[in-house]
């Protein structure tokens, strides 16, 4: 299990650098896809089915056709990185912050004495976190529904009038 | 190696499996073909019509809607996922929770039906 | 639970239910009527039972506030208190302003779906408001800041519209994420997820050696994503565009309600669930301890000259509020460092924060009324438009100046006693050491800084000649908003300390025990 969480954390990390440095936007749009999916093998390393097969069913699955249809509706998408080198300006303030970032993450995740797991690990079964949603957590379970309401609306509203617009055009 | 990792070492291995029968064919017809490239062989194919213009054309903002809705109730089945395999053991309280739940994002589906998001124009 | 232990909750419930249905209602509504009625009829009809379910839910909330009764539910997911009836009772107020200043201006197409995200905005504050658990803040937090997203972005038609909003989307994302990076570090340390859960996990802690140097970090990352919520420099940027770009209505929403409601989960966060590990500024450099108290420190300074000294810059009335409200994020968070020697907080900090922020959003809320009633004749929002604008419409004028004073905290209006309570609490912390003494002096230069910036924009409509002399007609809803402002900000002056004594005696800052 360790090599294996070692490989796909190499892959993971492959797949984001690739994802930031590539010019063709599809091809950073891809490789962020297969991040998303090793974001999920490593969830399932960890032990953690459900969280991993909400990354599998909301990243891979959602996320990933919201990114390659904003390439699509976004004109000439492929060419965006052609104009310049995928870095800005400021690459170098922003580099220097993530090694600070990184730095500090490290130094406490270092410092902290991790308990050994407990063999088996104790696997979270669906059937709890569902228990645990309909009555500790039922206040933000249901405000989730409004916020993905809310958020049905409004995703809607800002995207909604420029097609229509767009009809008025034609 | 516990049983859970076992479970998921099939997993591997059938993705494994998946990989190798779909690339060695691509593989295979690689390394066996001959290799005569022309300019009219390297065009894009586009049912046999010469191919006009630039592949990337802009397409209608309105498609995104049906990316976005897609997105939102998305997320919902993983939260009703769960309640749903909890549903026997958490009472009629949770399944009025669950209802309420569900009656709300119905109610945004049946503003967008309403207001013609998603009419496909 | 049974149905009949489910009627007393819905009373204490009852103001978040009667929203969510106002939303919801005004979705359906606007999908039933958008082929029969015009836009205006909507805008006026839909408008106006906003304000009518507003007013209920006031009531409500009064009702709450009178009856004094508390309630807890799921370990700090809500808590009900007389204390945040009162809290909720002036976002309401804000956001009845707001609705109230966009139901003649045509500002945008989509009118049911526009009251839906404000109502659904401020059903995330009302949620916020009584959270005090990690997991309903961030929900909340959501729940508040995603209609204003898709609100400073809804005038389509205007290219800073669209830039504004796009900028407080990434900007809110990514606080967002830092917030809830944060709190998978100090959930993950500490395995409590309620705010009273981890003040008594974080006093347990110290005799076992501390809780360590990742849960400090993660509280670090807690307070960045803090401040983007509550615009405080070097975390403002997304402000000055998001302000200037969004129709006045939603604008007047991202500077009084959902500030106010970002003021009071910071302070619940750091001076109740956190106050354990606040560190010090103050006293000699041997008695340091690390805490998040020298961030927040960093934060007050950067936020206090950056706001002022920006403002004094801008030649555009909502760029200006912007950085005014940069700078009131400043005097805010001065408020969060009086603590004593021991750690404890000052008697006066909460309940200055809490007053601070209900002013702060009353006022703001006023001057984006009175704006919103001057802009009706102008041609855009610069200074330049506003020239004469007394002699063009003096009403609005009139108030504008009394909120613009209020802000700049001029002894009668409560602006003033708000930030004398601040920087009394600063000073009450450590009085015999003057612990405080070199931030609440740098605050007040700040602000004499503040009063003529104030003073100028006061100017520009009071004594500049206008360019055009046809008066501006406010309307009479419009008017009734700005008085009843007015009212509450001279009130609420007149009567400081009652204030501050009902906001003590109504609960501390976290109202759970662990």
């Amino acid at each position: 299990m360790r090599t294996a969480f070692i490989l796909i954390t190499f892959w993971t990390l492959a797949s984001g650098l690739l994802a930031i440095s590539r010019r063709n936007m599809i091809h950073c749009a891809l490789a962020l896809i297969s991040f998303f999916a090793g974001i999920a093998a490593l969830l399932f390393t960890l032990s953690a089915d459900f969280l991993g097969a909400v990354q599998l069913l909301i990243y891979v699955g959602a996320i990933s056709v919201l990114i390659l249809f904003a390439l699509l509706v976004t004109h000439d998408a492929s060419r965006l990185g052609d104009r310049g080198a995928p870095f800005s300006r400021g690459k170098w303030s922003g580099w220097m912050l993530s090694a600070l970032v990184f730095v500090v993450l490290g130094f406490g995740l270092h410092r902290v004495a991790v308990p050994p797991p407990p063999d088996p690990a104790p696997a979270l079964p669906v059937a709890e976190i569902g228990r645990l949603l309909v009555t500790r957590h039922a206040v933000p379970f249901l405000a989730m529904a409004l916020l993905l309401t809310a958020a049905l609306v409004g995703s809607a509203l800002v995207a909604i009038e420029e097609s229509s617009e767009h009809a008025r055009k034609e | 190696m516990s049983t859970y990792e076992h479970g998921y070492l099939i997993v591997g291995c059938l993705m494994l499996v998946a990989l190798v029968v779909a690339s060695t064919p691509l593989l295979l017809a690689a390394c066996l073909r001959p290799r005569k490239p022309s300019a009219i062989k390297q065009a894009t194919y586009e049912c046999g019509i010469e191919s006009k213009g630039d592949s990337w054309i802009q397409f209608k903002a309105q498609y995104y809607l049906y990316a976005l809705a897609f997105v939102i109730f998305d997320l919902e089945t993983i939260f009703l996922i769960p309640c749903a395999v909890a549903l026997n053991q958490v009472g009629f309280f949770a399944f009025l929770e669950m209802t309420v739940f569900v009656g709300v994002l119905l109610l945004g589906l049946v503003w967008e039906w309403s207001k013609g998001v998603l009419e496909w124009r | 639970m049974n149905l009949s232990d489910l009627l007393p909750l819905l009373r204490f419930l009852a103001p978040e239910i009667l929203l969510s249905a106002l939303a919801l209602g005004a979705l359906l509504g606007e999908a039933a009527l958008s082929r029969l009625l015009g836009v205006e009829k909507r805008q006026n009809l839909l408008g106006w039972l906003a304000l009518l379910g507003l007013g209920a839910c006031l009531v409500i909330l009064g009702d709450q506030a009178a009856r004094g009764e508390t309630l807890a539910l799921g370990r700090g997911a809500f808590v009900a208190s007389p204390f945040n009836a009162l809290l909720k009772t002036a976002a309401t107020l804000a956001v009845m302003a707001s609705v109230t200043m966009g139901l003649r201006a045509p500002f945008v197409r989509h009118v049911g779906e526009n009251y839906a995200l404000v109502l659904f905005s401020l059903l995330g504050m009302f949620f916020l408001l009584s959270a005090e658990s990690l997991l309903m803040i961030f929900v909340a937090l959501e729940l508040t800041s995603l209609p204003l997203y898709a609100l400073a972005a809804s005038q389509k038609g205007a290219r800073r519209s669209i830039e504004g909003g796009l900028k407080y989307l990434l900007f809110g994302g990514l606080s967002a994420a830092f917030l809830l990076f944060g709190i998978s570090y100090v959930y993950g340390m500490s395995g409590q997820g309620s705010l009273a859960g981890l003040r008594d996990w974080l006093v347990a802690q110290r005799t076992a050696g501390g809780p360590g140097f990742l849960f400090l970090t993660g509280v670090c990352l807690m307070i960045v994503g803090l401040g983007f919520k509550i615009a405080a420099a070097p975390f403002h940027l997304w402000a000055p565009d998001a302000y200037e770009g969004a129709p006045l209505p939603a604008a007047a929403i991202l500077a009084s309600a959902s500030k106010l409601a970002g003021i009071v989960v910071a302070a619940r966060l750091l001076l109740g669930a956190f106050l354990p590990v606040a560190g010090n500024v103050l006293g000699s450099p041997l008695s340091w301890h690390a805490g998040w108290s020298p961030a927040v420190a960093a934060l007050a300074v950067a936020s206090l000259t950056v706001g002022n000294l920006a403002a004094l810059a801008q030649r555009n009335a909502k760029r200006f509020m912007a950085y005014s409200s940069v700078a009131h994020a400043g005097n805010v968070l001065v408020a969060f460092l009086a603590l004593d020697a021991s750690g404890r907080p000052a008697a006066l900090a909460a309940p200055a924060i809490a007053y601070y922020a209900v002013i702060y959003a009353l006022t703001n809320a006023g001057v984006f009324a009175a704006i919103h009633a001057l802009a009706w004749g102008a041609r855009g929002d610069d200074f330049a438009d506003f020239r004469g604008a007394a002699r063009r419409a003096p009403f609005p004028a009139f108030f504008l100046l009394i909120f613009l004073l209020s802000l700049a905290g001029v002894p009668p209006m409560a602006g003033f006693f708000g930030k004398l309570f601040l920087f009394m609490a600063a000073l009450q912390a450590d009085a015999t050491h003057w612990g405080l003494a070199w931030l609440v002096a740098y605050a007040l230069a700040m602000n004499v800084v503040a009063l003529g910036y104030y003073l100028r924009f006061a100017r520009v409509l009071w004594v500049e000649p206008a360019e055009d002399l046809r008066p501006i007609s406010t309307p009479l809803e419009l008017r009734v908003a700005l008085v009843a402002l007015a009212l509450l900000v001279l009130g609420l002056g007149v009567f400081p300390s009652s204030c501050l004594a009902a906001f003590r005696t109504m609960g501390g800052v976290l109202l759970l025990r662990g």
